[in-house]
């Protein structure tokens, strides 16, 4: 039988964080956990960097500089069919409960809005594998 | 022979003349006497005129001049001796003078009587024969009646009111006052000519006729703003009451004309004054201040309504609200819910939703805070509704800037504490290198420290909604014991690791109720944090549910802990109070969970209140502290807001 190697496919992780030392914490576990990683640090070089590489799931702060995360995330959901169903874990220090958020997640649709301050990084981890598997279970 | 016959026979018949003269003289019952010349003393008074004068004899009487028996003066004025030598002048001129005449009797009582003065030839000499007949009873009631008459003609023509006396067959006027010749314009000899026809505006007798009949009968006393015309054709307006009366066996209906015109006049000044003031008042409100009838015309703009919404009064009243008042949801820019047709319907006051943005004239969005309330006539009908409203421009705006800045800082502040966080679990967890025992205990008080400052930054956001009151409440059916059973499950970890058992005691069959999940989660778990941090270990902590009477809902969370000391039990629920008998090492915490708690649970409608010691467990060392949460079996007040608590 000529089977192909199987190719063992990693999962690529977008983070776009603006803050340099969460950045990097993140980055850092992501790998160690397996992962590999694309960085950016605003929401225009995510959005080229996403739109290019097409990561298997992003993980997306807020508040940046250029350009912000909703916005970026909008761009992409518009953009193109994989753009529109690219798993996204928000991750932020804003509050989810108010007017602006809820609009934007109810438009938007990330799987996630996780208030960083209140996540362990461990469990953040884990919900980026629940969220792979699902969509691989989409798949 | 024959001249001694003649002269016998003459002088009989002298004889007998005298003597039916004399008898005539003696009988009758008029006073009658007779004067001389020169003086008119009198010299002969016949009994009767000795009665009337109350005199005894013939003597005295004789002795008097005819003004001696009157008073000093004639009721015209004139002494009476002077008029009566004029009397007794024209008697003697033309033969015989009547007059009335006052006399006066002995006894001074003076009386009214006619007198006749008659000339009488007596030879050469004449004489006056005088007959008096005392009319003064006569006199007093004729003075009396003219007395009266006078007297009630002055009444009749000095009443204000207009009264017209008519006959009541023919319709025809017989009398009227000076009022009511005023009111008309005509002379009374001009009245007299007319009919009740001639006073009404020919359009209006259909009405007015009738109406009169019915007076005429009795059955209608008042008529009402009558319209009636004048003599140069003017028309006023005058309520009429009519009496009815006989005259001399005919009958008269009496009319009393009221004419209402100046009291109209009166009470459109009055109001107007009213109005004035009342005018002067709104003005003067600071609030816009709109009023509507039942149909929801405008009625009142007031300046400040003129001022926010860019409309002038005279541009609005008298027109629809909807052509002018447009008030929008802030945030969506649908049309705010129709809170005016709302109070009016339903008759109850409406405070208008927060948020909520009145367009202007030009098109501009301003902010208003407003609230409706309807009134009632004496029925209790809905007659129409006042709003009330104010431009919270300011207010907005102030409020963002606070909510902004929270956010902000809050924001801010975490993500330092993000990193701090997670660059501690990596180096805990191994990954960078190992840990020696005392590393890891180094870095798990550093990761503690950093957790208390998140929750803390967490309770300030909170806080802040909570005092600014922008956050909402939704009440949804939830299942509460549901709930309790999962706040515990979530605290698990805390509470094995304090080694605490949790006894559950939820009250069957409690349906679902009208709860916040969200805030009711707050509450429940910063009471059982409590609970589980001031109890030490091997404790117990007990978490009831149940019901209270057929009312309320009490939640209930005790525990075997240390208490609260009498004189800290006042602070308990202030902001950032912490007991002072913390259990040791226990530094987390706050000191918001409780002010938190209670803020949500009373801006909800609930009651939260605690008691310590517990009473069943009288433990010295640990009295333990039992909290209590009690809502109606309504749940939670619904509330309207832009932040949520979390």
């Amino acid at each position: 039988m000529d089977k192909s190697p199987k190719k063992i496919l990693v999962a690529v992780i977008e983070v776009v964080e603006d803050d340099a030392s969460l950045l990097k914490v993140l980055v850092d576990k992501l790998k160690r956990e397996g992962f590999e990683v694309l960085e950016a640090q605003d929401g225009k070089k995510g959005l080229d960097i996403a739109l290019r590489e097409r990561p298997d799931l992003i993980l997306l702060d807020i508040v940046m500089p250029v350009m912000d995360g909703w916005t970026m995330l909008r761009k992409l959901r518009e953009e193109n069919p994989w753009g529109k169903n690219v798993p996204v874990i928000v991750l932020t220090n804003l509050t989810s409960d108010d007017d602006v958020q809820l609009a934007n997640i109810v438009k938007l649709e990330p799987s996630y809005f996780l208030v960083k301050s209140d996540w362990k990084i461990e469990d953040l981890v884990t919900k980026v594998r629940e969220r792979l598997e699902d969509k691989k279970e989409q798949e | 022979m024959k001249k001694t016959k003649q002269i016998v026979r003459k002088t009989k018949q002298i004889v007998k003349d005298c003597h039916r003269y004399h008898r005539l003289f003696m009988a009758s019952n008029d006073a009658v006497m007779t004067l001389e010349p020169p003086s008119w003393k009198f010299s002969s008074g016949n009994p009767a005129a000795l009665k009337m004068f109350k005199m005894k004899t013939e003597a005295e009487f004789v002795a008097c001049e005819l003004w001696k028996l009157s008073p000093r003066r004639q009721p015209d004025g004139r002494f009476s001796s002077e008029k009566a030598k004029k009397m007794i002048a024209i008697a003697m001129d033309k033969g015989s003078n009547s007059f009335e005449w006052v006399h006066k009797r002995k006894n001074g009582d003076e009386f009214f009587a006619d007198v006749l003065l008659s000339k009488v030839k007596e030879g050469r000499f004449f004489f006056l024969h005088a007959i008096v007949r005392d009319i003064d009873e006569h006199k007093k009631m004729e003075l009396a009646l003219m007395e009266s008459e006078v007297k009630f003609r002055n009444i009749f023509n000095e009443l204000q009111e207009g009264v017209l006396i008519v006959d009541a067959k023919s319709k025809k006027f017989y009398m009227g006052n000076k009022a009511i010749c005023k009111m008309l314009g005509y002379s009374l000899e001009e009245i007299k000519k007319l009919c009740v026809k001639d006073i009404h505006p020919k359009k209006e007798l259909c009405h007015v006729l009738p109406k009169f009949e019915k007076q005429v009968k009795g059955e209608l006393v008042v008529a009402k703003e009558l319209p009636v015309k004048r003599k140069d054709g003017s028309i006023f307006y005058a309520d009429v009451k009519v009496s009815v009366i006989k005259i001399a066996g005919k009958s008269y209906a009496v009319g009393f004309f009221n004419d209402i015109t100046q009291r109209r006049e009166l009470e459109k000044i009055r109001d107007d004054i009213r109005n004035a003031k009342e005018k002067i008042i709104l003005e003067a409100i600071g609030d816009g201040v709109v009023a509507f009838d039942e149909s929801g015309k405008i009625i009142l703009f007031n300046k400040v309504a003129s001022g926010i919404s860019g409309f002038s009064s005279e541009e609005v009243v008298g027109k629809h609200y909807s052509e002018f008042l447009s008030f929008m949801k802030e945030s969506t820019n649908e049309p705010a819910q129709d809170f005016i047709a709302q109070a009016i319907l339903k008759g109850k006051p409406t405070v208008m939703a927060n948020h909520v943005v009145i367009v202007r004239k030009d098109g501009e969005r301003v902010p208003v805070a407003d609230s409706v309330s309807p009134f009632f006539d004496k029925v209790g009908k809905v007659f129409g509704c006042v709003l009330v409203f104010r431009d919270v421009t300011r207010e907005r705006e102030i409020d963002r800037v606070k909510t902004e800045f929270v956010s902000f800082a809050s924001h801010q502040l975490r993500t330092p504490l993000s990193a701090i966080n997670w660059y501690t679990e990596m180096l805990l967890s191994g990954d960078i290198g190992v840990v020696n025992s005392c590393q890891r205990d180094y870095l798990e008080n550093i990761y503690h420290s950093n957790r208390r400052m998140v929750d803390l930054i967490n309770s300030l956001l909170n806080v802040s909604r909570l005092e600014f009151g922008v956050f909402a409440i939704e009440p949804r059916k939830i299942d509460v014991i549901k709930l309790a059973n999962d706040i515990i499950d979530e605290n698990d970890q805390r509470i094995s690791d304090r080694r605490l058992v949790v006894v559950r005691k939820f009250e069957k069959n409690i349906l679902k109720l009208p709860f916040d999940k969200n805030l009711l989660s707050i509450i429940f778990q910063n009471l059982l944090v409590n609970a589980i941090k001031y109890t030490p270990e091997k404790g117990i902590i007990k978490f009831s549910i149940s019901l209270v009477g057929k009312k309320d809902i009490r939640i209930e969370i005790s525990d075997s802990g240390c208490g609260i000391s009498k004189d800290q039990q006042s602070k308990v629920f202030s902001k950032f109070f912490r007991g002072d008998n913390v259990v040791k090492k226990n530094t987390e915490g706050t000191g918001l969970g409780l002010y938190i708690a209670k803020m949500i649970v009373e801006h909800a409608g609930g009651k939260i209140w605690f008691k310590s010691p517990v009473s069943r467990m009288k433990l010295k060392r640990n009295p333990g502290t039992a909290f209590y949460v009690e809502f109606p079996l309504s749940g939670m007040k619904k509330r309207e807001g832009t932040k949520s608590i979390g």
